[in-house]
């Protein structure tokens, strides 16, 4: 039998047990050379590949409940809004991998797949990237920086993947091991809520969980094919999240 | 109207003569490497092995260049009367810092490559990209690029990319190339990081 | 012959199409475009062997086991073993670089010799009335400020009020939780759920328990809680004498179920429900304390210690603990005081170890605290905390600069000993903060060889095991030949749990609950409008810019400046999402944003004290004890 080289890369996220404390987001930052934020970046600015947001149900206090919701590019695989408007060809889906790519050397920052995406999952560098004195010493090798006026977005971690395909090849394989490619937030997350796998493989956990019934796509109605699963048992998060999503403002046009 | 002609083929054949064999000279600095290190010496007469200093570990990565200690391990003091091997000790091995080598296939800091998947998966040789640098007495100056930084390796030794050279160059290009003919050309993020 | 015009244009033709038959122009081009991708001012990621190794975080009282990645020896980035880590564990790595570090020792503000602030500092030590703030308690460190404490007249061992395990030391101490054995939890706004004692094992255990959290602030952990009671601030404890009552006390007999709705708000139903909860669906504990806001006095914190005695908490989910293992030479050490015990005026010296952060104290409660002309030095990493009020600032080193001892966290059921190696080298004029204390005493040594005499005097005991990080594989203790073995373990990434709990439970003195206290405290605590601060474990210390990403490029965690409020008490005075609105205290005012939130509760104003304690300084009303709520008033700025 032919080694398994393809597969197709997705993540399950149990809203009920994510506390909202940001590790996902301070590690993914770690992880891929984010740098702080300068002075004047504001959440409508800044660059959090995966972004932690807080949702209620709406009621008046003390019936008041909220959740935590990590919510980062979801990897459509389908109608892919991104990749249809980019002039540049700088976005493409990988096919062995399902992961959406986003190449900073092409970009030329028209951000049009910042206003195409619905999930406001792109970020653009409205700075030069800046480290405090010293810090750039604790930079990853295995990503690069990217430089001021390009687009940027997660990519479920690729230099882990470059990593773990390494591994594998030293020891004469295509197929990488599971367990060498864990994206960063999904190693960091205390709660355990993130699982991440190949959605293909119908006996990984991430698949399973992907087919739960209280499973669902962000903006499902758009048909994006997105790659990453909500589960929750509360009802009210579905309607909670698709609005806070819908209603996020990028500033992705004005200066 | 000769006299014209005449000018005309002098223009031409200055600037082909400067964008040919000036501008190339012109364009990439030489740079001594710190150290002129004889890779033939430590292959015949010590009979290392090329796997001794540059191995590809169990994780994947490639040990590259060694680090100083694994010369200090034979090199405490000089082991012969040579320029370079005093240099070597005095300077390097004994306040154990490491030697700025100038790697000739220095890539991009955007550009991921693995040794191991072309080694392990595509079969390659050495040579193939490095050339026969394994069996050579003395390093070659390293040529930095003045407008890119980066090494002449990089683009090829053949100025034009036309005709086959010593090796290949090492641009993009010639990575899409065999990628493109191994169909192994997937996505750009696949080799930039 | 003579050159003409069209000579030269001629030959500058020609050599304008020759040009482009050589490859210069399409050369040049090339170069040029990959120039532009190399800008100088862009950091270049490090080169160079990635290895991994191991250490133990010390950044807050968890002690979370760590893998680094590291290039050479840099970290580059951390995880953690067999589990995730807080963001601030994730971000340890940057620490070093902190750009407010405090750089050399300094006397209000002037450069000084090391030499020098030791030579001062001991000079007022010999005027008594010393005393130390010890961060972090129960490190080899805190033994030695102890020990150095109980030979001065008048030493005083301090420790931070809003401790974790602060039931458990109103329980008489030696003791420590298991969660795994409860069925029952009962918070009094411990942030179970955000940071306190092991999150690892919070979030193992948390699948068996029910929790009922009673809290004001629909904090994190009140929204994940199986049942939430918002318990007007400054009412909690009655709440707690009102399930005493219920389980059965002589001593909360006024406190029913109703009147109990009437101080706290909380409907009676639901506080018979727990109350019941607690009796049938043990074993149950009750867990007061570790909020980085701020502490329950004292009080306060036996009425709700004390429902664990009801509940049948003692040897169940509260268990007696055996300490660590310490070396020769510290028989005699200073008691732990609490701050509320030392009168006003009573320190003549104090120094603050705050390398190790802890929950934040206003200021204006430690200074109350300090003499007219008192010394204060603070060894800090940075002059964000108490640093800034200090005369002598003596730079310390941070995480990963020096080994370190890791103390178990509160809901450890054994005695558990790790270290934190130095995997980076401190910058030349930081000092470790008990190593100033060991030259201020003159005894001589150092905490490194303090912590080899501890580990030592672990491995004489031949009792329990080491686990690695590296592969999880346990050695019992018994097959390690020497110290020197375990020390190299411990250096690798190591923890040694002791195997044998002391069985015996240690004799319980529990004061009769002063439930008139309470009452007087709960009736006064129905302001119109409470100011309630929150925070987060650890950050009152310094953390990584990088947490920009949680304070200012997204809204996971509110920063200062930010007031929250519910809709209705904001249109009641007239202040609009997003406005500019004043909150003013008897002690001082503090201008906010306004943030409405339906989760407020109506008549709060929740305000977070991180990055920086300005709004602290606000809650430490005098008259008002603590600084968990204080009454306020606020205008539209």
């Amino acid at each position: 039998m032919a080694a398994k080289t393809k597969a197709r890369y997705g993540m399950s996220i149990d809203v009920d047990r994510c506390t909202g404390c940001g590790a996902c987001m301070v590690a993914c930052a770690v992880e891929n050379n984010i740098p702080p934020a300068p002075e004047g970046a504001t959440d409508r600015k800044g660059i959090t590949w995966i972004r932690v947001y807080k949702i209620d149900n709406g009621l008046p206090f003390p019936q008041n409940r909220s959740a935590w919701v990590p919510v980062l590019c979801q990897q459509c695989g389908e109608h892919t809004p991104c990749v249809s408007v980019c002039p540049q060809n700088a976005v493409e889906v990988d096919k062995t991998t399902g992961v959406v790519g986003q190449i900073p050397e092409r970009c030329l920052g028209c951000r049009y797949c910042m206003a195409a995406c619905p999930y406001q999952a792109r970020y653009f560098n409205w700075w030069d990237p800046v480290w405090p004195a010293g810090m750039e010493k604790t930079l990853n090798p295995t990503v690069s920086p990217r430089m001021r006026g390009v687009v940027e977005k997660c990519n479920f971690c690729h230099g882990r993947l470059h990593e773990a395909r390494a591994k594998a090849a030293a020891a004469g394989r295509r197929e990488i091991d599971p367990a060498d490619y864990v994206p960063a937030c999904v190693e960091a997350c205390p709660a355990q809520a993130i699982t991440f796998g190949d959605l293909d493989d119908r006996n990984s956990q991430v698949a399973r969980e992907s087919r739960e019934g209280s499973a669902f796509h962000l903006l499902e109605r758009l048909h994006t094919g997105p790659k990453i699963t909500y589960r929750s048992g509360r009802p009210w998060v579905h309607d909670a999240l698709e609005i806070k999503v819908a209603n996020n403002k990028k500033e992705p046009v004005r200066g | 109207m000769i006299r014209g002609k005449l000018f005309f083929a002098a223009g031409l054949l200055a600037s082909l003569s400067a964008g040919w064999l000036g501008f190339p000279s012109m364009l990439y600095e030489r740079v001594p490497q710190p150290l002129d290190f004889n890779h033939v010496a430590h292959t015949e007469k010590a009979s290392m092995s090329c796997q001794d200093c540059h191995s590809l570990k169990e994780d994947g990565t490639f040990s590259g260049i060694p680090k100083v200690e694994s010369c200090a391990a034979c090199h405490a003091e000089p082991m012969g009367t040579t320029k370079a091997e005093k240099l070597l000790v005095e300077r390097y091995v004994k306040p154990q810092r490491e030697i700025p080598w100038l790697v000739y296939s220095r890539q991009p800091q955007n550009v991921w490559f693995s040794h191991a998947s072309h080694l392990k998966l595509a079969k390659f040789e050495c040579t193939e990209c490095h050339g026969g640098h394994g069996k050579t007495r003395h390093l070659r100056p390293f040529e930095r690029n003045r407008i890119s930084g980066y090494s002449r390796d990089i683009w090829g030794p053949s100025i034009s990319r036309i005709g086959a050279g010593r090796r290949p160059g090492m641009k993009m290009d010639d990575c899409i190339d065999c990628h493109r003919a191994n169909h192994r050309e997937h996505s750009c993020i696949e080799c930039h990081k | 012959m003579k050159l003409a015009r069209r000579d030269l244009l001629k030959l500058a033709g020609g050599a304008a199409l020759g040009t482009f038959f050589t490859p210069a122009p399409w050369k040049a081009l090339d170069d040029v475009s990959i120039w532009t991708q190399n800008w100088s001012w862009m950091p270049v990621p490090p080169r160079g062997e990635a290895t991994t190794r191991f250490t133990t975080c010390t950044l807050c009282p968890a002690g979370c086991p760590v893998r680094a990645r590291c290039i050479g020896k840099q970290p580059v980035s951390l995880a953690g073993v067999g589990g995730g880590l807080c963001p601030a564990g994730l971000a340890g790595h940057h620490l070093p670089h902190y750009p407010g570090r405090v750089r050399g020792a300094s006397h209000r503000g002037t450069r000084c010799t090391m030499d020098a602030a030791v030579a001062a500092v001991r000079e007022v030590a010999k005027g008594g009335r010393v005393a130390i703030l010890d961060q972090r308690p129960g490190r080899t460190a805190s033994l030695v400020y102890r020990r150095w404490l109980a030979g001065q007249e008048g030493g005083l061992y301090l420790t931070p009020p809003a401790r974790e395990d602060a039931t458990l030391v109103a329980l008489g101490g030696g003791l420590a939780f298991n969660l795994d054995e409860a069925r029952t939890v009962v918070s009094f706004g411990a942030p179970l759920m955000e940071g306190w004692g092991s999150m690892a094992r919070v979030l193992e255990s948390r699948p068996k328990f029910h929790l009922v959290q009673i809290e004001a602030r629909q904090s994190r952990t009140a929204s994940m809680a199986d049942t939430w009671l918002p318990a007007k601030p400054g009412t909690e404890a009655a709440l707690a004498l009102g399930l005493a009552h219920l389980l059965g006390s002589q001593d909360a007999g006024r406190f029913t179920p109703e009147y109990v709705e009437r101080i706290t708000g909380v409907p009676a139903a639901q506080v018979r429900q727990v109350a019941r909860r607690m009796k049938d669906a043990g074993p149950a504990v009750v867990i007061g304390g570790g909020d980085p806001a701020g502490p329950f006095n004292r009080e306060e914190e036996q009425a709700i210690a004390g429902l664990n005695l009801l509940a049948g908490a003692m040897g169940r989910t509260i268990v007696p603990r055996a300490e660590v293992p310490v070396p020769a030479g510290f028989d005699k050490l200073a008691a732990e005081t609490a701050l509320d015990d030392v009168p006003d005026g009573g320190i003549r010296l104090l120094i603050i170890d705050e390398a190790a952060s802890g929950n934040p104290v206003p200021w204006s409660y430690l200074k109350r605290k300090l003499a007219p002309g008192a010394m204060v030095a603070a060894a800090a990493c940075s002059l964000d905390g108490y640093a800034s009020h200090a005369d002598y600032v003596l730079p310390a080193p941070v995480y990963m600069e020096t080994a370190q001892d890791v103390p178990a966290a509160c809901d450890s059921p054994a005695a558990t000993f790790s270290m934190a190696p130095g995997l980076l080298a401190p910058p030349e004029e930081t000092i470790e903060p008990a190593d100033f204390v060991l030259r201020v005493a003159g005894e001589g040594g150092t905490l490194a060889e303090l912590l080899k005499a501890r580990v030592e005097a672990i491995h004489k005991t031949r009792r329990g095991s080491v686990v690695t990080y590296a592969d999880g594989t346990a050695t019992p203790l018994a097959e390690m030949a020497s110290a020197d073995d375990l020390a190299k373990a411990f250096k690798a990434g190591a923890r040694w749990t002791d195997a044998g709990t002391s069985s015996e439970a240690p004799g319980i003195a529990f004061a009769a609950v002063d439930a008139a206290a309470i009452e007087r405290r709960a009736a006064s605590a129905q302001f119109p409008l409470a100011l309630v601060p929150f925070g987060w474990r650890g950050a009152a210390g310094p953390v990584s810019p990088i947490f920009s990403k949680l304070y200012q490029e997204s809204r996971v965690r509110s920063s200062e400046g930010e007031a929250r409020l519910n809709p209705a008490t904001a249109r009641e005075y007239g202040i609009l999402d997003g406005g500019l609105m004043v909150v003013e205290t008897s002690c001082g005012s503090q201008a906010m944003t306004a943030c409405l939130d339906e989760g407020v509760m109506p008549g709060v104003i929740e305000a977070a004290i991180e990055p920086g304690t300005g709004v602290l300084e606000i809650c430490d009303v005098e008259d008002w004890c603590g600084w968990r709520t204080a009454p306020a008033r606020m205008r539209r700025a």
